[in-house]
């Protein structure tokens, strides 16, 4: 059962001086539970699907469903809601905020929905225990390797329960054993049922999921 | 926030704190001047007519005109006998620097002191501190012998220390009794300051101290049909009482208030809007500057925006957030600015509340509750007109670009 499906999808960026076609009627469809790949190389568009399938981004054209639910009528606050309790992001740069400590910054999205301080704290210290991150709980960002910056996103991205992690290049910052060490925290997030949409350049990793898409010149190649 | 750009959150917080300020010092003097507290503590309950007006009419378009405060005829004859006031005195000025020849009856070491004349319900007015003795009372004023409250730093310079209540004083070579010692009043207080408390008939101010604020308007009717009563009385003559005046108007710039009613309405709405003005210019002003470096500290947040929102930060959480993280340092600078409000006053009291130099501002003056209230609201007005649009932007700014850093504010 497909988890995502985006349907025709067409995003055109336009100045005043020019258009710029960054997706051109694409289809593509994630089964729930499938780690997937999307490769290709700098400005053909991936980065732009990913982040319409993140609901961060609107299509000019096409449909975007997640989960059953079609996007493309909701409001600003409905989508909103949506991505909180449907989503979570990685980002290549781990966006951090860096006047939060790590907890802090891994509570940040239930923050947004109805819970309690304190049931807050726990779910914030489970989820970083599992990522193996407990001992750097009052650590600044700043204060971190790159690859426990990459963690405490990925922790912040489960936080949430979400069925879909979407995942921008997670390991481009990071040097290939920290990457790696990433990549098996991804690959235990998915086996445990969570859908990953994952966009990198790295060919060795991309092998090590289900299944790689391809892009180029904002078209879906393969 | 305010850790993250200390610097723009320093100097944020000195354009606040400069801007509050500003404002809380005329908000200061105009409540120093306004609030009830002891002794004007009826101040909210009490009417004020300074200024009368007596003119014959000479033709369609001129008038024999006499003006001036209330004379004791008038008063006697026209305001002593109206109905609702729970109190009616009339007073005359108090200027410090104005004084009178006095000395302890039977010695003749000679003292310089200021005087004010005052009849025997004025000290139902006020709340007096009385450290001995009593005021004078209806009977005492009606009597000849003419009797006087002392303040303290008098009484104790005029008989070095010795009881001063029943003796006798001269002012000016004539006898008086002393019936009273109160602790020294402020000059900040203009109808309850007084260095010796003369009971006489005087032209001055009439006081009319209502039993509730509510009586007002029955109160002004009676002043009206006063003024009536001596057009009927001292025809082609008629009367016009400036006022009777609250509290706020009375304390407005003591400048010329027309002729007639209309006239004097009028020159109250040009004073309100005059002080509108001043008001809105000083938060206006200081608002433009600040919006500057909120504008400064909202753009080097916009990747952390961008991450709130992808995580499920609403619009309106997102202003909500940026005005309350802002309110914080507008509060900061609130509490700054109204502490240099405090020392702009004392320091210039002498130009802003028009009293001597030696004249202490009360505490509780500075410490009303309508204070705090005030430079809370004026925070928030600051808060909204400085961060505003930069919350408002920063709300509605794309998630994508916000990611990437874009500059769209």
């Amino acid at each position: 059962m497909s988890i995502i499906n985006l349907q025709n999808i067409t995003k055109i960026y336009q100045t005043k001086e020019v258009e710029t076609v960054a997706l051109e009627n694409v289809n593509l469809e994630v089964n729930e539970g499938e780690f997937l790949s999307v490769m290709g190389p700098s400005g053909c568009g991936k980065s732009t699907m990913l982040n319409i399938m993140g609901l961060l981004d609107l299509p000019n054209e096409g449909k975007v469903l997640i989960n059953g639910t079609e996007t493309n009528q909701m409001k600003d606050g409905q989508l909103a809601e949506f991505r909180n309790e449907t989503l979570g992001f990685i980002f290549q740069s781990f966006h951090l905020i860096n006047s939060l400590n790590v907890l802090d910054n891994v509570e940040l999205p239930l923050l947004y929905r109805k819970s309690t301080d304190k049931s807050r704290r726990e779910l914030a210290k489970e989820v970083l225990s599992k990522v193996g991150l407990s001992h750097r709980m009052k650590h600044f960002p700043s204060q971190l390797s790159g690859g426990q910056c990459q963690r405490v996103a990925i922790a912040r991205a489960l936080i949430g329960n979400p069925k879909i992690i979407l995942a921008d290049e997670p390991t481009g910052n990071l040097d290939s054993k920290m990457g790696e060490e990433i990549m098996n925290l991804l690959h235990t997030v998915n086996q445990a049922g969570t859908t990953i949409v994952m966009v990198t350049h790295d060919e060795s990793i991309a092998k090590e999921t289900q299944r790689i898409i391809r892009f180029f010149d904002g078209r879906r190649i393969q | 926030m305010l850790k993250q750009n200390k610097f723009i959150s320093i100097i944020s917080i000195a354009g606040t704190a400069l801007a509050i300020m500003m404002i809380m010092t005329l908000i200061v003097v105009n409540e120093v001047k306004n609030i009830s507290i002891a002794p004007e503590d009826k101040r909210d309950r009490t009417l004020y007519i300074t200024f009368q007006v007596e003119r014959e009419r000479v033709n369609e378009s001129s008038f024999n005109t006499r003006s001036g405060d209330v004379s004791p005829n008038i008063f006697n004859k026209y305001l002593s006998d109206l109905k609702t006031p729970e109190y009616i005195s009339i007073m005359s000025d108090f200027n410090p620097e104005f004084k009178q020849t006095v000395n302890v009856e039977g010695e003749s070491n000679y003292f310089q002191f200021p005087r004010r004349i005052v009849d025997a319900s004025y000290w139902n007015i006020f709340s007096f501190d009385f450290i001995d003795g009593n005021p004078f009372s209806e009977e005492d004023f009606q009597s000849d012998v003419r009797n006087v409250v002392l303040s303290e730093s008098i009484a104790r310079e005029l008989f070095k220390g010795e009881k001063a209540v029943g003796r006798t004083i001269q002012i000016n070579f004539e006898n008086h009794r002393v019936t009273g010692v109160v602790k020294d009043v402020s000059t900040v207080f203009k109808y309850a300051s007084g260095g010796i408390w003369v009971s006489r008939r005087s032209h001055g101010a009439v006081l009319l101290v209502a039993r509730d604020k509510q009586d007002f308007p029955t109160i002004i009717a009676e002043v009206r049909e006063a003024e009536r009563r001596y057009g009927i009385e001292n025809e082609p003559w008629f009367l016009y009482f400036r006022g009777p005046e609250n509290q706020k108007v009375n304390n407005m710039d003591n400048m010329w208030r027309g002729n007639n009613e209309e006239e004097f309405r009028n020159v109250i709405k040009i004073e309100n809007r005059r002080r509108i003005f001043l008001f809105a210019v000083l938060l206006i002003i200081p608002a433009l500057n600040l919006s500057g470096f909120s504008l400064s500290r909202i753009k080097k947040r916009t990747s952390e925006i961008g991450v709130r929102k992808a995580f499920g930060a609403k619009k309106h959480t997102i202003l909500i957030q940026v005005l309350y993280e802002n309110l914080i340092t507008s509060l900061i600078g609130g509490f700054i600015g109204l502490i240099f409000s405090y020392i702009a006053v004392v320091w210039l009291k002498n130009w802003l509340l028009g009293v001597t130099d030696s004249s202490t501002i009360p505490l509780n003056a500075f410490l009303s509750p309508a204070i705090f209230v005030i430079v809370f609201a004026v925070c928030v007005l600051l808060n909204l007109l400085s961060a505003g649009l930069s919350a408002l932007k920063a709300s509605r700014m794309s998630i994508v670009n916000s990611l990437n850093k874009n500059d769209q504010l």
